[in-house]
């Protein structure tokens, strides 16, 4: 890398454009009230909100752990062309509005959904206003991310190991559970990491798809919406330790960042 | 071969900074914009009224914002640009009065327990709600219609049930009891009057707990406060006092 190449114009549109990415979050820490933070995230019903993001975004990464890494498995060493056509639409719910993603949601899980009707028919029970509703949208909005991270990770295994077993007859199943997920694990977590971050994070399609209710669906995100028109400390006391969270995230994340550029 | 595909890039950003000035600048010169923040459920009777009055001065175009007034007014204390607020209680209207001094109450609504006709639970009383597997909704209580709804519910006592959900705005719960997702909901008597065909209402013992009030007044940053004026005089005049009985509002002397 040339130093000298670096031009005055580059330099001044980046500052700009680094600013405008690094001020927001800077201003939200200036306003977060330090000195009560916790009293403020102690509140009945920011404890809540905080226990159910907790426990539902945890659940929904481990589901998007079982079902999305063999999803993964299947798009690295799957038919390619039958792959290319599907992938799309696996991965489509990474730019769905979060609203697009409720209404979807809702579409096929709600009372009238395509599938929710023979659900609420048969057994009187719908998904929508249901802790399982925050789980399902979790899922739903992370796996994707992690599919994305754990296929390509597939991809770039090196081949020897998995030669080697090829030559000792292993079976499918034994390649994939033996070789390929161990090798991967590092993908995975990245993978599961990003999900994780994806779920907590959700709003849009929660509250149209889960309601809000504080203690059974009202999320933390939720809760920060809500706290904006009635103490706007607790809405940034909430919302700083997201913050935190996020930012947690991209440094624990840091060197597989640097591998994804670099590569 | 790199470079043209970064001017495309470049143009692609760039065309918005561009294009809304020139665009922003072409509407001056022809009409005005008016903002008018309203309460969620004043959607339906303030885009006639609003129509009318774009319809009676030309070059004007009405504008709306139509969420919870909780909402709204934070909005507005955060320095939203708006001209006129209506809200649809007087505690909202309240929390921005350094902002909207002169305010009046144009007319009041009731709320009302309401259920999809031909639903399985067959609801008849408000006490009907504690029937187990029975799921319903209101907003929540920071929003007017939802401090009306356990306003009503607690004149009404002996309801043990809990609402699966408590929505951000009466918008919200309505669509959600119209396409069917709950067997019933606390929202306005004017929202059932709106979706009489598939709606049926059960009235609370108390309509005074059931009520809340809506104030209206200009906002004092606005920089069309004339204008502004004049939409405020549209609303409390009698077109508009009929078009907002007629959708299930209450007059107010």
């Amino acid at each position: 890398m040339n130093r000298k190449r670096l031009d005055p114009l580059s330099l001044i549109l980046a500052t700009f454009g680094g600013l405008v990415l690094f001020l927001p979050l800077l201003a939200l820490f200036t306003k977060v009230p330090w000195g009560s933070l916790f009293s403020k995230l102690g509140e009945p019903n920011s404890l809540s909100a905080i226990r159910l993001s907790m426990w539902s975004s945890l659940l929904a990464t481990l589901l998007c752990v079982v079902f999305g890494v063999p999803l993964a498995w299947v798009f690295a060493k799957g038919n390619r062309r039958f792959v290319n056509v599907l992938r799309p639409f696996v991965l489509a719910p990474i730019v769905l509005p979060p609203t697009v993603a409720g209404m979807s949601l809702l579409a096929l899980l709600g009372r009238n959904g395509l599938l929710g009707r023979y659900i609420y028919q048969a057994t009187g029970w719908s998904m929508p206003f249901t802790a399982s509703a925050v789980v399902f949208t979790g899922v739903f909005v992370g796996m994707p991310f992690l599919a994305l991270v754990v296929e390509s990770t597939f991809r770039h295994l090196p081949k020897d190991q998995q030669d080697a077993a090829e030559i000792d007859r292993a079976t499918p199943f034994t390649m994939f559970r033996l070789i390929a997920l161990p090798q991967a694990r590092n993908g995975i977590a990245t993978g599961a990491l990003l999900a994780w971050a994806r779920a907590l994070g959700e709003f849009g399609a929660t509250m149209m798809f889960a309601g809000s209710l504080p203690g059974l669906t009202q999320t933390w995100p939720m809760q920060v919406y809500f706290e904006t028109d009635q103490d706007m400390s607790t809405a940034y006391a909430l919302s700083a330790v997201m913050a935190i969270v996020a930012v947690g995230v991209v440094f624990a994340l840091r060197k597989q960042l640097r591998r994804a550029f670099t590569n | 071969m790199k470079r043209p595909s970064i001017f495309i890039v470049i143009a692609l950003a760039i065309l918005p900074l561009v294009a809304t000035p020139a665009h922003a600048s072409l509407k001056r010169n022809s009409s005005t914009t008016l903002t008018i923040f309203a309460a969620s459920s004043l959607g339906q009777t303030f885009t006639t009224i609003g129509k009318a009055f774009e319809a009676k001065n030309r070059d004007v175009s009405v504008q709306f914002s139509f969420l919870a007034s909780s909402t709204l007014a934070t909005q507005l204390n955060a320095g939203a640009p708006a001209d006129v607020f209506a809200s649809a209680s007087v505690s909202d209207m309240a929390a921005v009065k350094l902002l909207v001094p002169d305010t009046t109450i144009f007319t009041a609504n009731r709320v009302v327990l309401a259920t999809p006709r031909g639903n399985n639970f067959h609801i008849n009383k408000i006490i009907d709600l504690n029937k187990r597997g029975l799921k319903w909704i209101q907003c929540a209580p920071i929003v007017p219609c939802g401090a009306a709804a356990n306003a009503a519910m607690a004149s009404e006592g002996r309801i043990t049930s809990k609402p699966v959900s408590l929505e951000p705005k009466v918008s919200s719960v309505v669509a959600k009891l119209v396409n069917g997702e709950v067997d019933a909901a606390i929202i306005y008597h004017s929202d059932y009057v709106a979706n009489k065909g598939v709606l049926r209402e059960i009235r609370f013992k108390s309509a005074q707990a059931a009520t809340t009030q809506y104030p209206i007044g200009v906002v004092k940053t606005s920089s069309q406060s004339v204008l502004a004026k004049r939409f405020v005089e549209m609303v409390l005049s009698a077109y508009g006092r009929k078009i907002l009985a007629e959708a299930g509002f209450i007059r107010v002397p």
